[in-house]
């Protein structure tokens, strides 16, 4: 294209796309011969801070999908940003010409997954805001990002004024400026996911379309739908949790029903007083909701049971056991054998109080393990040792005691695990908050069929 | 917070030059003293202005973790946020920390009330500390105990801790059988951070 050399040494090979103020071309450094891009924005252009926010970003990003920043020119004009120019088509082009399955949407959506949740783990974390096909890069199979003209920093969003992303791509709350965080990046997989599956744009009043379509199975719509919820709430929490639903489409885990008539729950906490029999509680009056007949088996030496019939009129001794609002307990001090229990109740929960060396082995052989950690400066040290116990094993971890932007912020870090954060519910067994059920819903969807 | 007309007003009422001493007391073990001593102290802090004096007669050392400090090495007295924190403090030291040049002096007592009796009779305001569940929570014999030794109720405020209101309106009819004052307190994630609530009611404790 142009023959002369920009700052001397970039040589324009073509103009990939211009608008009003802005231009993007592909050039090759002169003595390097490699490629480049070139992205020039009008020192008169509203948008010039985009462009500076975008060279910020870009230069402490290290990953081999995102492309990298080298450099950041003047002239009396101009300002212009040198990045390394990833090769690959961009999705919607890609998408012209190959029909992809359901495997492969899994496949590409994994790998965006793996890009966002690194910018979401970074120290400052970084939200991308317009994910779109012509952002996304294909190339044997890879996937690739570009374009972080409207990414920010967590710590800068409070500061912007203006509005950004892609009409018909961004998440309603970037239309409204509402709170920012990672679930607007959630949406935007969803809608990638939508558009990888469907060719179009997704629009709301088109929820439809993804229950009725026969391309995709019942998960993956499922998966689709909640990522493209209205409201921020009611989407993931985060990546590393839309990840993992993924991975167990991938990995071909079904949900697993309980075929067994008689299933043992395990419950423990990092630390006392960390809510681990507050929870039990909870899970049995979950589980007698279910229709389960459950017992709770104090497993510790606390004497919540004893002290529960001290304190409470609503206890009422049983022929075995105390009965707490149609609960059965038994005491540390009751000696119950399995095959009364396995005779006489479909669901048991033992509290283990706090999870040690000693009762270890007795938690881990439960069908469903629940661990209650904290988050909280002063209860990290217990929450890390109570994880290194169950290293390795098949845990759901639920946090208590934090609200919903701590347990974002927290569950960061926990990338391969399963964790759920504990609602605020000051009663264990007369709870009829729909937050608590849903938590165990959430907890036991992969046992029950709901 | 401080740019309000009605908490300007009542900021210009408090003529008090000597230190006001808050003590705070568990009930039971784990009744959230420390929580609700450091949430206290971010209030008059942050909201009030104040100059805050934490001292710490309890003997389990939450300050230090709960403000993070662990990170240094901290002596027995450390700042952070503009809170002054005494670690650790023996029974016949209390009174000459309590005595420092501060606005406020609040005193972190435990949960031993044998142990700390006179020191706590001996503040300008009293906070009991409670925690409701079906297998823990305030001693109604000792909250009797108290009420019998109590002059001035108008001083004492029993906190129900990790409390809504329902639950509240539940355990009213045993608080009150001991006629302390009581009020309750949710769900306050960040220690930093009193709620509306929470500032709601130390308004009302305080001011």
């Amino acid at each position: 294209m142009q023959e002369e050399l920009w700052f001397g040494k970039y040589q324009i090979l073509e103009q990939l796309s211009a608008r009003e103020d802005t231009a993007v071309y592909l050039a090759v450094h002169q003595k390097l011969q490699n490629r480049r891009i070139i992205k020039v924005i009008s020192k008169v252009s509203p948008y010039v801070t985009c462009l500076y926010q975008e060279a910020n970003l870009l230069k402490n990003l290290s990953h081999p999908c995102i492309p990298e920043l080298y450099d950041m020119e003047e002239d009396e004009n101009a300002y212009y940003i040198v990045e390394q120019y990833m090769s690959g088509e961009v999705l919607s082009a890609y998408l012209s010409h190959e029909q992809i399955g359901e495997a492969r949407i899994i496949s590409y959506s994994l790998q965006l997954c793996d890009l966002i949740l690194y910018l979401h783990s970074l120290d400052e974390p970084v939200y991308h805001l317009d994910l779109k096909p012509d952002n996304i890069l294909i190339e044997e199979g890879a996937v690739r990002l570009i374009d972080f003209g409207s990414a920010i920093k967590e710590t800068q969003k409070e500061g912007r004024t203006y509005t950004f992303g892609t009409p018909g791509f961004a998440a309603p709350e970037q239309y409204r400026n509402g709170n920012l965080d990672e679930r607007a990046d959630i949406y935007g997989i969803g809608m990638l996911m939508y558009y990888m599956a469907f060719g179009k744009t997704y629009l709301p009043v088109q929820k439809r379309n993804i229950d009725e379509a026969d391309c995709l199975s019942r998960k993956v719509k499922k998966i689709i739908n909640h990522c493209l919820q209205e409201h921020a709430s009611e989407r993931y929490p985060s990546v590393a949790v839309l990840k993992r639903k993924l991975m167990a489409i991938q990995k071909g885990k079904n949900k697993k029903t309980f075929t067994k008539e008689f299933k043992e729950f395990a419950v423990a906490g990092s630390e006392p007083h960390i809510g681990a029999t507050h929870t039990a509680l909870m899970l049995c009056q979950h589980l007698q909701q279910m229709g389960e007949r459950c017992a709770y088996i104090e497993e510790n030496q606390h004497n919540t049971v004893r002290r529960m019939v001290q304190r409470t009129k609503e206890v009422k001794r049983e022929d075995e056991g105390f009965v707490f609002y149609q609960i059965t307990l038994f005491s540390s001090f009751d000696e119950v054998s399995f095959e009364y229990l396995r005779e006489h109740f479909t669901a048991v929960v033992y509290d283990y109080g706090v999870l040690d060396e000693q009762n270890r082995k007795e938690f881990l052989k439960k069908d469903v393990r629940l661990l209650v950690l904290g988050a909280k400066p002063w209860e990290l040290a217990a929450s890390e040792q109570a994880l290194l116990y169950s290293e390795g094993e098949q845990v759901e971890y639920l946090f208590n005691f934090l609200n919903a932007k701590e347990y974002r912020r927290c569950i960061r870090n926990m990338e391969s695990k399963n964790c759920y954060r504990i609602p605020y519910d000051t009663e264990p067994t007369l709870s009829r908050k729909s937050a608590t059920k849903m938590m165990f819903k959430e907890v036991l969807g992969a046992l029950y069929e709901y | 917070m401080l740019g309000q007309p009605i908490l300007q007003k009542k900021l210009k009422k408090d003529k008090q030059m000597l230190t006001q001493v808050i003590g705070v007391f568990g009930l039971h073990p784990f009744a959230g003293t420390s929580y609700v001593s450091n949430l206290l102290a971010e209030y008059l802090t942050g909201i009030l202005g104040k100059r805050v004096l934490v001292v710490e007669a309890g003997g389990r050392d939450d300050f230090v973790k709960m403000t993070g400090s662990l990170k240094e090495e901290c002596g027995e007295t450390f700042t952070f946020r503009d809170i002054t924190y005494v670690r650790n403090v023996e029974k016949d030291r209390i009174a000459s920390w309590c005595n420092s040049p501060y606005d406020y002096c609040i005193l972190e007592l435990g949960s031993c009330y044998n142990a700390i009796r006179d020191e706590l009779m001996l503040t300008d305001k009293k906070l009991l500390i409670s925690h409701i569940s079906p297998w823990s929570g305030c001693d109604e014999r000792l909250l009797k105990e108290l009420a019998e030794e109590i002059d001035d109720f108008r001083s004492w405020s029993l906190v129900l801790n990790l409390t809504d209101r329902e639950k509240y309106r539940r355990y009213k009819r045993i608080v009150r059988k001991s006629a302390i004052p009581s009020c309750y307190l949710g769900f306050e994630p960040n220690v930093q951070k009193p709620s509306a609530a929470a500032i709601a009611l130390f308004d009302r404790i305080i001011l």
